[in-house]
């Protein structure tokens, strides 16, 4: 059941920013299989392979790669978006710890296959451990020559702001700006950093660009289900024997994510499961039954009103107070809002307030309309996904049943 | 006003910068790096080298968490959901009682080894009062 194509094989022996794991992992083959094709030929590949960003949204890779191309100005950039910091994701630290080149072998075929000439890597301040790695390896790219004058490279650290990760606030970070959103549209595609077409993407994203162009579309679709093409990193955490992040088949079942001996291992201390977060801070609550049918796939998911998100699956047992969870990641969303549209600075605040007492859980109503209120009106995702995890309580009332205490 | 010498200082610290806006970032890094953290005489200095209107940069300086703004390095802890299930609360309670000041941090992107902390730069897994007394008085 574990897979690994974005994650290389555990007895790997070569260093993973060495010129040798570049061989190694067929990354070669994959930039000189990418610089023998027409950029638009990439362009069809990556659409044909069914790649959809791993960021969280899901958008098709190849339908944003070709906006990009057909948008009018010079230079173009290609961003790699490294800034992970929704709570419960680890991924793409691990990825880029373990072998960085996947990432930036596929931002450089992105930048072929969209006329780009220049390209940034934006890694959260908290993983400068994970940055030496990426230095390295991007000096390893450039003594190929797969960097340089033709196309630029340049690292840049955040330095803790969540709301940084937001795809036109992270522009603006590199700008010299305060890290807010911007409105869109315009979209990044056309107007994005410096004003300039724009192709940003997640790390994870880009590393499946570097598998698919080191084999071919067929390859790639061997895995994963007819809709969701490939293999998904997720970051098992809380109540879980074997934390970690484990590389799967879409369409896996969930229960076999968290049970199997492999992966998750199952709940420690002999205690019973009693919610799954997927997704992240903004995610979907699921319960037992829920996680015992499912498959991790978008579609399936969906009809639970769930989703993958970033790939985080955050585990709690019997012991855990939901309310308390739900608390906390609403301080988490008041902390890290930017500040500059109402519905969401306004919101995210109330929602603390309201959530002080538990009486308070059973207003749905009210906390509906507030929810309604906040994903209507606010300017980025994190405001019209701040309500996200509580909302999906609203359908679980079991979940919010008293949790068996800890001794 | 800055005086020459840290202006001179921070001028010799960004020389094969652009001066302009999009190097703030990287200069506000270079400057933490490189002296040790970033006070209000440093970031008038760093607005004077790139040009740069000074409530911009204290704008910009200010939205950020992790950059240092005191000599001592700070300790962070994770306090978000699942490093609070392996207690991370209670650890933040315990090293504040011993007089350490640990900052209350979101998500470090390590809850696979929780709790997670960072000193400074530093990253620390599977957390607890003794490994991060350790760590801070080990550098004196
Ligand atoms: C508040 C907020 C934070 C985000 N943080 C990240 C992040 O840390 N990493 C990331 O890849 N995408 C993040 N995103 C999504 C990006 O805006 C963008 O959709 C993504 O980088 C596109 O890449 P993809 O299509 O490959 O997923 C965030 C979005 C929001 C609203
Ligand atoms: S929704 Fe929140 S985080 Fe996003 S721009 Fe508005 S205030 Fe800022
Ligand atoms: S919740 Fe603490 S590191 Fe993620």
């Amino acid at each position: 059941m574990r897979e690994h194509r974005l994650l290389p094989h555990a007895e790997s022996a070569s260093a993973p920013a060495s010129y040798a794991r570049l061989v190694e992992r067929g990354f070669e083959r994959a930039l000189q299989n990418a610089a023998s094709l027409d950029p638009a030929d990439i362009r069809r590949q990556v659409s044909e392979a069914g790649i959809m960003g791993r960021g969280g949204a899901a958008f098709p890779t190849g339908r944003k790669w070709d906006s990009v191309a057909d948008a009018p100005g010079t230079p173009k950039y290609v961003v790699m978006n490294a800034d992970e910091s929704e709570p419960g994701t680890f991924k793409d630290r691990v990825l880029l710890e373990k072998d960085p080149f996947g990432a930036l072998v596929g931002l450089i075929i992105a930048a072929r296959a969209v006329g780009a000439s220049h390209a940034y890597v934006y890694i959260r301040g908290e993983y400068q451990d994970v940055e030496a790695v990426v230095r390295e390896a991007i000096q390893t790219l450039e003594e190929r020559g797969y960097l340089g004058a033709h196309l630029s490279c340049e690292i840049r650290r955040g330095a803790g702001a969540y709301i940084a990760g937001e795809e036109t606030a992270l522009f603006n970070s590199i700008e010299g700006k305060r890290p807010e959103p911007r409105v869109k549209p315009p979209f990044p595609t056309v107007h994005g950093l410096f004003g300039r077409p724009t192709l940003i993407q997640n790390v994870e994203t880009l590393a499946n660009v570097a598998v698919l162009m080191a084999h071919d579309v067929a390859w790639f679709r061997e895995q994963g289900t007819e809709k969701t093409p490939g293999t998904k990193l997720v970051a098992l955490s809380g109540h879980i024997r074997r934390p970690g992040v484990y590389e799967v088949p879409f369409g896996v079942a969930l229960k076999d994510l968290i049970y199997d001996p492999e992966l998750g291992g199952g709940i420690p201390d002999g205690r019973a499961l009693k919610a799954v977060l997927l997704g992240g801070a903004a995610g979907t609550f699921v319960t037992p039954e829920e996680v015992s049918e499912v498959q991790y796939d978008y579609g399936p998911l969906r009809q639970l009103g769930a989703s993958i998100g970033s790939g985080a699956i955050m585990v709690f047992d019997e012991t855990v107070p939901i309310q308390t969870v739900v608390r906390q990641l609403a301080h988490f969303f008041a902390d890290e809002s930017c500040g500059q549209c109402v519905p969401c600075r306004i919101g995210t605040r109330r929602l603390v307030e309201l959530l002080s007492d538990d009486e308070a859980f059973s207003d749905h109503e009210r906390l509906k309309d507030l929810g309604r209120a906040m994903q209507d009106a606010s300017i980025c995702g994190l405001g019209q996904t701040a309500p996200m995890a509580l909302l999906s309580l609203m359908d679980r009332p079991t979940l919010l049943s008293t949790g068996r205490s800890a001794n | 006003m800055p005086t020459h010498e840290t202006v001179d200082q921070i001028r010799t610290l960004l020389e094969t910068m652009p001066k302009e806006r999009a190097s703030l970032l990287p200069a506000l890094w270079a400057v933490a790096d490189e002296m040790g953290w970033i006070d209000e005489e440093r970031t008038k200095a760093i607005a004077e080298v790139l040009n740069l209107p000074v409530a911009d940069v204290f704008g910009v300086a200010s939205f950020y968490a992790l950059l240092p703004t005191e000599p001592a390095r700070p300790v962070r802890v994770c306090d978000d959901v699942m490093c609070r299930l392996k207690g991370s609360d209670a650890l933040i309670a315990e090293l504040r009682r011993e007089g350490i000041e640990a900052l209350a941090s979101p998500c470090l992107g390590r809850c696979d080894q929780a709790p997670a902390a960072l000193i400074g730069k530093d990253p620390l897994v599977h957390a607890d009062a003794s490994n991060i007394r350790a760590t801070v008085r080990g550098e004196g």
